[in-house]
């Protein structure tokens, strides 16, 4: 059985959110039942190169744990700075 | 008696000229646990506060056989060179103006008699306390001051050396300008340009997560990496390639630097671009932008060798025009709308075609958050190409350049041969660069040795080994069909195609000259159809720098063998 978990990810997506980011990631990681964990960017129109990093630093931990990230509902200029990371390369898109 | 006395035995000074009274006060106080000194006049209580420095209190009885417990208040007053401690006068007047003027000389407090023993005990807790508590502030104020100080001086010397290594590794390149504003004392943005032996120019403009100190440390290794790199006349492969490998090993996971780097070759009129996570840069001309590089790669520092991407971005400049680059912190300044500035701006502001592009930017941005002061690290650069005297045009606009091979220099010959895959992976220019500076050949001889070998390697793979038509580049959009040919064909190298070079000092021949030459297993090219091709056409230029540097060329048949000598100046 395999499930995926959703990451709804806030407004504003920086370090100060970096406490509760770090608790979802590691109970979906420590979580045997999920495999997929999908952030959710719907909500966030705001998005900087901390944020980046926390999410390079959780695919990192989740590729070793055998379990796939995706991105989702990015738009307009968050969808402009996920895009120049080229973060593609890296997490699925997912519609 | 409280906590803060248990640390240490609080002394008390107790001055009454009646004996008994005295005695008595300081059996009292002994018997709260706390040490007491005894002074009988107002002399004796003047010398004792002199000599003793740890009286914590002092009962001061007013009426003392040779003065007045105010007395003793004025002198401590006047020439007190350390701190004087409260004092309790004991009296039995309590006429308020009295009262008053002993409080005006500075006693914290007061005790009528007959002295009510419990109530001067509460007395003594409590001015005791503040006491100990002032002492305890004041010591913390200290030790915060102090603090500060040392992490004053410890940025101000880091901010020296992170400056200093900045300065070590950068040059000032005529036509190249930048702008940088750090939002803190460090900033993670920087902007390096360095030319290579060649005399091309090599420039990165980077901007490390977050700000501050954090992310110069971050930057820092990437610094002298770029540096050295050009120095030794790497290309722009290899150089981003160890960037994200020093990086990728050395910071963290959630620490990358976002990068653009950019080779200026004015042999060819070529741009080659790396843009990993950095906005979009463009090339403009008369406020139009004829090309976007847009961030094609993930920025340095994240993913591992085997995944990341070196590929490079070709372009052929025109005439005129300038190459526009800039961190995010520009795009991201928000208004107090929360509004950013945005890529719309930017390009609007480029395509009015202002005549100081970077001040026009900053003024937009200022107007834009009505603030002069912005949150994140922002930089600018801009890169001109013709207005470089930098590159194989300034060593050919002259009398062309020459080099001296001091006399007794004794004979060497140096060389290598690849074949197969090694042809694509290993940089033969910078191996030479390194092997005849550690010889301690002088800097001209050595920077005309690796532009040519540069040119004869380069032809040699391309035209020789991978038979590449020269002709591909003038066609339409044959340049990037050029470049993603030679990608492909150098991925099908078999252990049959085969590059040899070989350097040789001959100091015995009556004109001593140094050779190189280089082979390799193509057809051959027919030098006399190169000849023919006019200088303005880009494709010959390799052929012609040779012949500029060198003192003779010759290119044997059937065009896969090349040969340059070059003398050293008498």
């Amino acid at each position: 059985m395999s499930e995926r978990a959703v990451v709804v990810l806030p407004m504003r997506f920086d370090y100060g959110y970096h406490k509760d980011f770090q608790k979802q990631c590691a109970s979906c990681i420590d979580n045997p039942v999920i495999n997929e964990i999908v952030f959710d960017f719907g909500q966030v129109d705001y998005l900087d190169s901390a944020a980046l990093g926390m999410m390079m630093m959780w695919q990192r931990r989740a590729s070793a744990a055998n379990k796939k990230m995706y991105i989702k509902g990015a738009k307009g200029a968050t969808a402009q700075i996920l895009d120049m990371a080229n973060m593609q390369r890296i997490f699925e898109y997912m519609t | 008696m409280t906590e803060l006395l248990s640390e240490k035995s609080l002394t008390i000074l107790v001055v009454d000229d009646d004996q008994l009274l005295n005695q008595l006060l300081c059996e009292f106080l002994s018997s709260k646990g706390l040490d007491t000194v005894s002074a009988y006049g107002l002399a004796e209580a003047g010398q004792t506060l002199k000599k003793a420095d740890e009286i914590d209190l002092v009962l001061l009885d007013y009426d003392l056989g040779d003065g007045t417990g105010l007395d003793l208040m004025r002198s401590l007053t006047k020439d007190s060179t350390h701190s004087v401690p409260p004092v309790i006068m004991i009296s039995v007047n309590e006429d308020p103006e009295f009262l008053e003027n002993c409080f005006s000389c500075g006693i914290a407090d007061y005790i009528i008699k007959p002295v009510n023993l419990s109530l001067l005990a509460l007395k003594v807790r409590a001015l005791i306390n503040s006491v100990a508590m002032q002492k305890l502030i004041s010591l913390q104020n200290a030790e915060l001051a102090h603090f500060k100080r040392e992490a004053e001086r410890e940025e101000a010397v880091a901010k020296f050396i992170y400056e200093y290594l900045l300065g070590q590794n950068s040059q000032r390149v005529e036509g190249v300008e930048t702008w940088l504003q750090s939002s803190s004392s460090f900033s993670g943005d920087i902007a390096m340009a360095r030319t290579s032996p060649s005399g091309d120019l090599y420039f990165m403009l980077a901007d490390a997560t977050g700000h501050g100190l954090s992310a110069a440390i971050t930057i820092m290794p990437a610094v002298s990496i770029f540096n050295s790199m050009v120095a030794k006349g790497f290309h722009l492969q290899p150089i981003v390639t160890e960037l994200n490998k020093k990086l990728s090993r050395d910071t963290p996971p959630d620490r990358f630097v976002a990068a653009l780097i950019i080779h200026v070759q004015q042999g060819t009129g070529e741009l080659h671009i790396w843009n990993g996570g950095m906005p979009t840069a463009y090339w403009v001309s008369a406020g139009k932008i004829l090309q976007s590089f847009r961030s094609r790669h993930m920025a340095l520092g994240i993913l591992d060798d085997h995944q990341f991407d070196s590929t490079v971005e070709t372009f052929r400049y025109t005439k005129t025009g300038f190459l526009f680059g800039y961190t995010d912190g520009l795009l991201e300044e928000a208004n107090s709308m929360g509004d950013s500035f945005s890529m719309r701006r930017v390009v609007e502001v480029i395509e009015s075609d202002p005549d100081n592009l970077h001040d026009e930017l900053i003024s937009a941005l200022k107007l834009h958050t009505g603030m002069g002061h912005f949150k994140d690290d922002i930089s600018m650069c801009t890169l001109t190409p013709s207005r470089m005297l930098i590159g194989s045009s300034i060593l050919l606009s002259g009398q062309g350049m020459r080099g001296k091979i001091a006399e007794g220099f004794g004979r060497f010959s140096w060389g290598l041969e690849l074949s197969g895959r090694q042809i694509a992976d290993c940089e033969i220019p910078p191996l030479v660069n390194e092997f005849l500076q550690y010889l301690g050949l002088e800097k001209n001889i050595c920077q005309i040795v690796f532009l040519i070998v540069t040119e004869m390697i380069s032809n040699a793979i391309d035209h020789g080994i991978l038979r590449l038509e020269s002709g591909l580049k003038e066609k339409e959009d044959g340049f990037d069909l050029y470049f993603q040919e030679r990608e492909s064909r150098l991925h099908k190298l078999t252990a049959k195609d085969v590059i040899c070079l070989a350097i040789e000092w001959n100091p015995e021949a009556p004109n001593p000259d140094l050779t190189i030459s280089v082979r390799d297993t193509g057809d051959g090219y027919d030098p006399g159809k190169l000849d023919k091709r006019s200088d303005e056409k880009l494709s010959g230029r390799g052929l012609h720098l040779i012949r500029g540097l060198a003192q003779a060329v010759e290119i044997i048949p059937p065009g896969n063998r090349i040969c340059a000598v070059i003398r050293s100046i008498q």
